[in-house]
């Protein structure tokens, strides 16, 4: 929503961060309770996330705040993320 | 002096709040449920200096929204103009996101008292707090806890009494949420009707303030006010506009952004260590290769466990229930025909032994997987399993209670709990029983090697046991797509760092399961067994077609003549000569029971040479009795095969014939008739349909109900299979195997999903939904096969 505007060169969303490698997070798309929950465990605009693993098929496990987060494959397409520099 | 206080305990999942909570209150805790919902609800007692304090042990929540039931739960009991005070329990080695839900909690106005608990475990990865700092920028005390080693707890308690008692904080923190929204919350908060409401609901007006902007259904429906509810809806749209978004987000950020000034100044992190270690396990737990079989194996772990140890504690448990059945029952004179005598032994001790022998599996099963939830290895296995079960609209936490309805369902039923509220749990809990139970496998057990040659028991066991699985998974999609409709929720959920669970914690919780479980499911299976042990009683017969009194009369008679016979002495002796060597000839019966039971296991599973073996040992057995008293020997065996044998039998016979006679008189019996035009094109007889009502209060009584109907007693299942065999078509038999194991599940499985989908309307859906698949399946399988094969 309020990253509609933003000049990034193409959406990227945390399903597309490779294992190992960090993004932070611009907005969630969809859903407000959805994007409650994610602020309430942790993930909210500005959060520097990092991808610790991720599967072929299934959930993958991303670092927030120094804690472990399981999100499923809905869940890492609707948050937008931007490259840390 | 005597005062009461109450506390609540509040934290994250994870963040040690119960483990604190055990050490408060140590054993004296009750667990029940909050009105309404299935939330387990954790109270429990203790003292300091004279103040008994009742601690309420909240739902681990992130938030206090209204999205969910845990959280509103908390919020409510939070808000219970009852509770003094709320201890927040902090994930110290977690402490910004934990700070999240303290942010929420200082709002509403109740003395908060900080508990950074696994503070230990916070330094040991390089995090510096500054408590004095922390408790002047959330104007509460704070004190550091370590749970599981109650290290803390009294000061924490202390702590919360000081507070309670004497107030020496300032008030909480504003936070700001912005100056559009500060000016707002001000202008709403100096309504007269806010006030009003405010003090009616016992909250700071600025609290309700922000949850009418925020709209908060759960706070706006309380509020009566339409001027007020429209004031604040007029107030939050141009804020919203402007920042293109909505207020709550907009607070959200508001806290996170309070939060990191409150790191900054409190905390200090020197070193990032927290994860390593469970990183490197989660590597392998939850590896998309090895992650399922790992957790297969976890599981099949817990299974054994249950399953062999509470065997053995089931059957010493049921002995218990004989024998105390036998001594109640022997109160009576022999034969009696006391009403009462048959409602306590077959009805109550009957019923409510059969819910009891169930605990040693519940308390194992309980302790296991608190083992497992306090390691933090469930969540690891609600993420390998979560893509698989959610083809089927379940989520990957259901895969663990339906292998469990395995052994049983009620465990099964009941470990749900560890599921998120919702629909996916209810489609959970409802095809549950499809899981073929271990009750069932009696059933299949007597059917299987009645009708089917030997070559082919594995391969139709297999087929029940794969029908039963693929009927669950399908129903569930089912009910997912109709009843129970809605998208799953997408997967969030935290995996805590890997710890060693307590055996304290285990043990605390495996007590509390299994007490809600008796208190529970044991007055409705009470009050379900004394109305299934009155419809295989009444009416009763008290005239029968045949002298039954008069056939055992005859039979001891024959015996008397065939005892002096054996025994060579006059017919007037021959009780006085058989007591002489009734010892001898119970010695000789045991030993060929022994034997014979062994060897007809070693017959069954086709193992020729430990066949002969034990005919070998059996008669080798025999000649050293023998080689005692040869002669003696010679009379008693003759005594045993012409006289006790003979007797024993026809009294079991005679017993039987009345037993039969009875049920078919008793509304079972009649039941079991008038339901037979409904389950003739299953390929059922009415005698079958009267055990199936049998089935109902446990199924392996269906066994039990089939000899009675057939007048063959129980111990004889070979001589029950005959008579099946030339009752009935093999395809009837498979009809019937896939019946028992679709249909109405037991009344133990029908109480506890009352208790835990939270309704007699899911229970009833469950027993008539699933009667009515069994049915059809029946039919089908009846009607096809029975064209085909004859």
């Amino acid at each position: 929503m309020r990253s509609e505007h933003a000049a990034a060169p193409a959406a990227r969303y945390l399903a597309d961060v490779p294992a190992g490698e960090s993004a932070r997070v611009v907005g969630v798309e969809q859903g407000h309770a959805l994007r409650m929950r994610l602020m309430a465990i942790g993930i909210t605009p500005g959060t520097v996330v990092r991808m610790v693993m991720r599967n072929p098929v299934g959930p993958c496990i991303v670092a927030v705040r120094g804690a472990r987060v399981a999100l499923g494959r809905g869940m890492l397409r609707r948050i937008r993320v931007e490259t840390v520099s | 002096m005597s005062r009461r206080l109450r506390i609540a305990l509040a934290g994250n999942p994870n963040s040690g709040k119960t483990t604190l909570f055990n050490a408060m209150t140590g054993a004296h805790q009750r667990v029940g449920n909050y009105p309404g919902v299935t939330v387990e609800r954790r109270e429990g007692v203790c003292r300091v200096g004279g103040v008994e304090i009742e601690v309420v042990d909240l739902p681990g929540t992130y938030s206090l929204t209204a999205y969910s039931i845990e959280e509103r739960v908390a919020r409510d009991a939070i808000l219970d103009p009852d509770l003094d005070l709320v201890i927040d329990v902090v994930d110290a080695s977690n402490a910004d996101r934990n700070f999240y839900l303290t942010t929420q909690l200082i709002e509403i106005g109740k003395p908060v008292v900080i508990a950074l608990n696994m503070s230990d475990v916070a330094r040991a990865n390089g995090v510096e707090m500054n408590l004095e700092r922390l408790s002047a920028l959330f104007s509460a005390p704070v004190v550091e806890t370590v749970g599981h080693r109650g290290s803390g707890v009294q000061e924490l308690l202390k702590a919360a009494l000081a507070r309670a008692e004497r107030n020496a904080f300032p008030p909480p923190p504003r936070l700001r949420y912005g100056d559009a929204l500060d000016a707002a919350l001000d202008a709403l908060s100096a309504r007269p009707d806010a006030q009003a409401a405010a003090a009616r609901l016992g909250v700071p007006a600025r609290w309700l303030a922000l949850k009418l902007l925020e709209e908060d259904n759960a706070i706006v429906e309380r509020v009566a006010e339409t001027g007020l509810r429209e004031a604040a809806r007029a107030l939050a749209r141009p804020i919203a506009e402007r920042a293109g978004d909505r207020i709550e987000a907009l607070t959200a950020d508001a806290r996170y952004g309070f939060i990191s000034g409150v790191c900054h100044a409190a905390l200090r992190q020197t070193a990032q260590a927290r994860h390593t270690h469970s990183d490197r396990i989660d590597a392998v737990v939850t590896h998309w290769l090895f992650g399922i079989p790992i957790f297969l194996l976890m599981m099949y772990a817990v299974f054994r466990f249950t399953f062999a140890l509470g065997e053995p504690l089931m059957g010493i448990l049921e002995r218990l229930f004989e024998g105390l059945g036998g001594w109640v029952g022997g109160r009576w004179p022999e034969g009696s025909e006391s009403l009462l005598r048959s409602l306590l032994v077959d009805g109550v001790i009957g019923g409510v032994g059969g819910v009891i022998t169930f605990l040693p599996n519940i308390l194992l099963l309980f302790f296991a997987i608190s083992l497992l939830e306090d390691s933090g290895y469930m969540a690891r296995a609600a993420f390998v399993t979560d893509h698989l079960m959610r083809h089927f609209g379940l989520q990957g936490r259901s895969f663990i209670p339906m292998l469990l309805g395995f052994g049983c369902s009620v465990p099964g039923i009941m470990a749900t709990q560890t599921l998120e509220q919702g629909r996916a749990r209810l489609a959970t809990i409802l095809v549950l029983p499809l899981m073929s139970c271990g009750a069932r496998l009696t059933i299949y057990a007597l059917l299987i090697p009645a009708f089917f040659p030997r070559h082919l028991h594995a391969r139709v066991m297999w087929i029940v046991y794969v029908v039963g699985i693929a009927a669950a998974l399908a129903l569930a999609r089912l009910l997912r797509t109709t009843v129970l409709r809605g998208d799953s929720p997408p997967l969030v959920i935290e995996l805590p760092p890997y710890r060693w669970p307590t055996l304290r914690g285990a043990l605390l919780r495996m007590a509390t399961q299994s007490g809600l479980y008796l208190r529970k499911a044991g007055t409705i299976i009470l009050g379900i067994s004394i109305v299934l042990w009155a419809l295989t009683t009444f009416p009763r017969r008290t005239e029968f077609e045949r002298d039954y009194a008069a056939e055992a009369e005859a039979a001891r008679g024959a015996y008397a003549e065939a005892a002096a016979r054996a025994l060579g002495v006059p017919l007037d002796a021959a009780d006085v000569a058989a007591e002489r060597v009734d010892e001898l000839a119970d010695r000789i019966a045991d030993l060929c029971a022994h034997f014979g039971e062994r060897i007809a296991q070693a017959e069954r599973a086709g193992n020729t040479t430990e066949q002969l073996t034990l005919l070998a040992a059996r008669d080798a057995g025999l000649a050293r009795l023998r080689d005692a008293a040869p002669a003696e020997f010679d009379r008693t065996a003759r005594y045993l095969d012409e006289a006790r044998i003979p007797r024993d039998e026809a009294l079991e016979a005679i017993a039987l014939a009345r037993q039969m006679e009875r049920m078919t008189h008793s509304y079972a019996g009649r039941i079991g008739r008038w339901l037979e035009p409904a389950i003739r094109p299953l390929g059922f007889d009415w005698r079958i349909g009267t055990a199936l009502i049998g089935a109902f209060a446990a199924k392996e009584v269906f066994v039990a109900q089939m000899g009675i109907v057939f007048s063959i007693g129980e111990q004889n299942l070979s001589t029950l299979r005959e008579r099946l065999r030339a009752e009935y078509s093999p395809i009837t038999a498979f009809s019937l195997l896939l019946f028992c194991l679709l249909s109405a599940p037991c009344m133990a499985t029908i109480a506890v999903t009352r208790q835990e989908a939270g309704g007699w309307r899911w229970a009833a859906l469950q027993f008539f939904g699933l009667t009515a698949v069994a049915y059809a399946v029946s039919l089908v399988v009846y009607q096809v096969g029975s064209r085909i094969w004859v």
